[in-house]
């Protein structure tokens, strides 16, 4: 037999030349190509008997290459070839004519049994062409026999897909046998699987078997303990496929007892090794008991296939098992470990918390501990210091002082308390009172109201005070009544020890008798006083005593003053404040002013004097006051008074000034008037004589004559001296028409008046003042006369400018500007001068302000302007920049009503 | 017919001052043929013009023994017909138009004047006067005629009786 020619299409090139090589090793002639479109053309060139082809290529892909050939060399064989999973795209092309599809990696086994199968088939049907004519039924058979095939490929396809799907092992394991039995035609299948060097058996289908038959099996199975196969049979062992053909009898080893032929019908089997990456796992069987057919090679290579896609799908769900288990393991483990650290970090954090809390607890213990310590030392300390400083007091102490428990006796007693009472108290300690009153030869006058004041004391179980201001008679040591005055300051007060119980008495006897007296005294003098007087404490400035003057002036009634604070009283705090300081300094204070706060809240001024005194037992500061407030309020007016007379009289002065500087301007101009009046009258005069002059000489003397030009030439000089004259006089004629213009005296009433106008005069009155140096800017806006008094204005117009004109000493600019806003005509002054102070700026207005030397300027002050602006409704504002100059604003109204 | 009137105007000037005085005086004589009295004093001034056929009276307003608005108005009184003209230093509308219309002044001129102006005015009030005097003339005329138109109606009542 010849060797068959290969077309090779393969895009992939390590792919092609590698499985190239081996197929040329297996004695094939192989053309290569890497695309369709070669492959196409390299058929053209030479036409092979086989064509292996990839599926899926870049362009013309394997479908399309089956196709065309497939249709123009209908006796191709066609084989394809596709990676693992693209059967779909496989039996598309097997549907267009490729015989075969093998899954790559390719395997020349594979390819060869394909082959040969193909070959089988082109072998077959070319027999068919042959015997066509005569072998009717040898072409039925024949052709019976490929449908079958056909069908079990199909099947198988169908399967593999069907396989493929399975995610779990056992599912798969127990619907194996079913489709095998089904799909491939046989009467029995076996599933058996390897496990611990034993062959199980795992599931089984048998279709023609009886009930019984399943039910014992599916019982084995169910409980395990199937008998295995024993031994391992050859085809597991050997890793290959048995056939047996028509055999009468099975040794037990090749299929175990429970596969029983249960007849001596001639029997068929084949056993196969199911291959998970190529080792034997497992073994499917076949049987064919029933059937009439024959196992065929291709039956086998099918049975094979079958095996093999199991395996590949057993392989694949053990895979995907695997890794799910290994997945879950892991996860279980992290879990187990997350949980435990979780549960470890509680406990520590629980004991964390427990030893700060005891540490906590520790110091805050160790810390009273040592504060308790402190406090005992202190109060250690402060107890032996208390008793030094109570003995001490007791015998500083003025009044007498007698200290009582509970039991009647006597605990302390001072040196003061003995002499009040004529008897050494100190002998008396820690003796009954009893006794020591009956010693004292002290006798009140009225000993029942004094006891029973004393006793009401005792029963009340209070501190008490009292002034015990009633005679009393004292009984000297010979027992003699003397009537003497006396008041006495009582006061009796309850020891508590610390748990507020009464341990006993303290009582403290003061004679306030002289006091007293001067106190009345003091009242007295103070009561019928015509001005007002007041008293009030040191210690907590309330008042103690006011009279009826004062009442009356602060609008009060004398028992509300007082308990009244006397600093409540003062319109400015800052004045109690001084009067303390002096009163600290010197013991009194005369003659201060200060405004005191009456009742309906109106401050009015008084003028006092106080001093520092004792009233009764108490610090007390003694105050006569005096209203002083029409005072103040005439002295307020005067100053008042003296400012406006100030002001009237800067302004009176500047007026007058200006007033006499226009009658003197308005006399001079007028006594220029006349004359200059006349002068030009005359020299108009005697210019027209001099024209008729002319006219009379032209007719008396002949023209060209030397008399004739003589008279030219000195006519010609008249006429120029004429000419000169002529506006000599014009000039001082208007300048006297604009001085009287100006100072226009006789306006004093309001009238129309064009501001430019009286601007212009203004401009021209300070020409000298301004020479060459300063350039004036006009910027007049359309503004229309207004009502006014023109003469002010000017004066007002004059100012400003002489004022710009002196705030710019070297060369400057000045700017006036017009404009009407609204009802308001607004004038600028701005010059380009050294400009004045911000400080400055609010007093240039006032009265008297100058920053000139005296005679200097016009005499017209700013206020006068102001002023003016005042008679106007108007107003005058200022703007300045230190070197940069001012602006003046003059603003009037348009609609000015008087 | 109205015959023209041939007349040459006279003119009373008044001014305290003499130099105004005779600068109007020059100036009227070269350009007109009127005849000019000037006075330096108001008072001689009233006493010429009330016993001279007077024209036109031009006064100053500033004067001591009276000043110019009195003057003119003494002068409305004796002879109300006359035009007056004032002359004034101060440039005071209201004055004048006060004095216009209380006095009945005819013009008022400022100081420094212009002598076309002055001209003007003195030629107007003049007009008015001719006028006034021409139509005084004319009634006198008739006047005339109607007396002697009533001396013959006399002759002819005599003659009938």
């Amino acid at each position: 037999m010849k060797p068959l020619k290969i077309l090779y299409i393969e895009d992939d090139d390590s792919q092609r030349i590698s499985f190239a090589k081996i197929l040329r090793k297996n004695g094939y002639i192989v053309t290569a190509a890497s695309s369709g479109k070669k492959g196409f053309k390299k058929f053209s060139k030479s036409p092979s008997d086989i064509i292996l082809c990839d599926l899926n290529m870049p362009g013309i892909d394997g479908i399309q290459v089956v196709k065309k050939l497939k249709k123009e060399n209908p006796q191709v064989i066609c084989i394809v070839t596709s990676a693992h999973g693209s059967i779909k795209s496989a039996m598309k092309a097997i549907e267009h004519g490729a015989y075969d599809f093998i899954t790559k990696p390719l395997h020349i086994e594979e390819f060869n049994s394909s082959l040969k199968r193909a070959l089988e088939q082109k072998k077959l049907q070319e027999e068919i062409h042959d015997y066509a004519s005569g072998l009717e039924e040898m072409v039925k058979k024949r052709t019976e026999k490929l449908n079958y095939a056909n069908k079990q490929l199909t099947a198988l396809n169908k399967l593999s897909n069907r396989l493929s799907k399975f995610r779990n092992e056992d599912e798969l394991i127990n619907i194996v046998p079913e489709l095998l039995t089904k799909s491939l035609d046989f009467d029995r299948s076996l599933l058996l699987l390897e496990n611990d060097g034993k062959l199980m058996l795992r599931s089984f289908y048998f279709l023609h078997d009886s009930k019984k038959m399943n039910k014992i099996v599916k019982r084995y199975i169910k409980e395990g303990n199937f008998p295995v196969i024993q031994p391992m049979p050859q085809c597991f062992k050997e890793n290959r496929t048995i056939f047996k053909k028509n055999i009468k009898r099975i040794r037990s080893w090749e299929i175990n007892s429970i596969v029983l032929s249960k007849r001596e019908l001639p029997s068929s089997f084949v056993l196969t090794p199911i291959r998970v990456k190529n080792k034997p796992i497992g073994v499917l069987a076949g049987n064919l008991q029933y059937h009439p057919r024959e196992l065929e090679h291709q039956d086998i290579v099918r049975f094979e296939t079958f095996a093999n896609i199991v395996g590949l799908s057993i392989d694949k769900i053990r895979g995907y098992h695997n890794l799910e288990r290994k997945v879950k393991e892991r996860t279980r483990s992290l879990h187990t470990v997350y949980i435990e650290l979780k549960k470890k970090a509680r406990q520590l954090e629980k004991t964390t918390i427990d030893l700060a809390e005891g540490n906590i607890q520790l110091l805050a213990v160790k810390e009273i501990l040592e504060e308790k310590n402190e406090e005992m030392q202190d109060i250690l300390s402060e107890l032996s210091q208390r008793k030094n400083e109570l003995q001490s007091l007791l015998d500083s102490s003025l009044s007498g002082i007698l200290m009582v428990n509970t039991d009647g006796k006597i605990v302390a007693a001072n040196q003061v308390f003995s002499e009040f009472f004529g008897v050494d108290a100190g002998k008396f300690i820690q003796k009954n009172i009893k006794e020591f009153n009956k010693k004292i030869r002290l006798k009140f006058a009225f000993p029942k109201l004094f006891n029973e004041k004393v006793r009401s004391f005792l029963k009340s179980e209070k501190d008490h005070s009292v002034h015990v201001d009633h005679a009393a008679m004292f009984r000297d040591a010979l027992e003699v009544l003397k009537p003497v005055h006396r008041y006495l300051s009582l006061y009796s007060s309850i020891v508590h020890d610390r748990n507020d119980k009464i341990v006993g008495r303290v009582w403290a006897y003061t004679d306030i008798t002289k006091e007293k007296e001067s106190d009345e005294q003091v009242h007295a003098i103070i009561e019928v006083s015509p001005l007002p007087f007041v008293i009030s404490r040191v210690y907590d400035d309330k008042i103690l005593f006011a009279n009826k003057p004062l009442a009356d002036l602060l609008g009060y009634k004398v028992e509300d003053l007082v308990g009244k604070v006397a600093p409540d009283f003062y319109y400015t705090p800052e004045d109690r404040e001084i009067v303390l300081t002096a009163l600290k300094k010197d013991g009194f204070l005369k003659n201060f002013e200060t405004q005191v706060i009456t009742s309906t809240g109106e401050p009015i001024w008084m003028i006092f004097s106080l001093v520092i005194t004792r009233i009764g037992s108490e610090s007390a500061i003694v105050g006569a006051l005096y209203d002083i407030s029409e005072y103040k309020a005439a002295l307020d007016k005067l100053a008042l008074a003296n400012i406006e007379i100030k002001e009237a009289q800067t302004q009176l002065v500047q007026s007058e000034k200006m007033a006499s500087l226009g009658m003197l301007v308005a006399g001079v101009a007028h006594e220029i008037n006349n004359p200059i009046g006349a002068v030009r009258s005359m020299h108009n005069t005697s210019m027209r004589a001099m024209e008729k002059l002319k006219t009379e000489f032209s007719k008396l003397v002949v023209n060209d004559t030397d008399v004739a030009k003589e008279a030219k030439r000195i006519f010609q000089i008249i006429d120029d001296a004429n000419e000169v004259i002529d506006i000599g006089t014009e000039k001082v004629g208007l300048i006297v028409k604009q001085l009287k213009s100006f100072a226009r005296l006789d306006e004093a009433d309001l009238q129309k008046a064009d501001i430019h106008e009286g601007i212009i005069q203004a401009l021209m009155l300070s020409r000298h003042e301004m020479g060459n140096r300063i350039r004036v800017v006009k910027k007049f806006g359309d503004v229309p006369k207004i009502r006014c008094y023109p003469a002010k204005l000017n004066q007002l117009y004059l100012n400003m400018i002489i004022n710009s004109i002196q705030a710019m000493p070297a060369k400057g600019t000045l700017t006036i500007s017009s404009r009407l806003i609204g009802n308001n005509i607004h004038i600028k002054f701005a010059d380009t001068g050294i400009g004045i102070p911000k400080d400055k700026l609010e007093k240039i207005f006032d009265p008297g302000y100058t920053t000139k030397g005296v005679g200097v300027g016009t005499g017209l002050g700013l206020s006068i302007c102001y002023k003016i602006m005042q008679e106007h409704n108007g107003e005058i504002r200022v703007k300045s920049k230190l070197n940069k100059g001012t602006t003046f604003e003059i603003i009037i109204p348009t609609n000015l009503k008087v | 017919m109205i015959e023209e009137l041939e007349w040459t105007p006279n003119l009373v000037l008044v001014d305290d001052e003499q130099l105004v005085l005779s600068s109007l005086k020059s100036f009227l004589s070269l350009e007109t043929d009127y005849k000019i009295n000037t006075f330096l004093s108001a008072i001689e001034a009233l006493d010429f013009i009330e016993k001279n056929d007077i024209d036109l009276v031009l006064s100053d307003y500033l004067m001591p023994e009276m000043d110019g608005i009195t003057f003119l108005s003494k002068v409305r009184k004796f002879k109300p017909e006359i035009p007056r003209i004032i002359l004034t230093g101060y440039a005071d509308k209201e004055n004048a138009i006060k004095a216009i219309n209380e006095v009945g002044i005819f013009q008022y001129i400022e100081k420094p004047w212009d002598n076309d102006d002055i001209l003007i005015i003195i030629r107007n009030g003049l007009e008015k006067q001719r006028l006034i005097k021409t139509l005084q003339m004319k009634i006198r005329e008739i006047d005339k005629a109607n007396s002697e138109l009533d001396g013959l109606q006399n002759e002819i009542v005599k003659a009938f009786v």
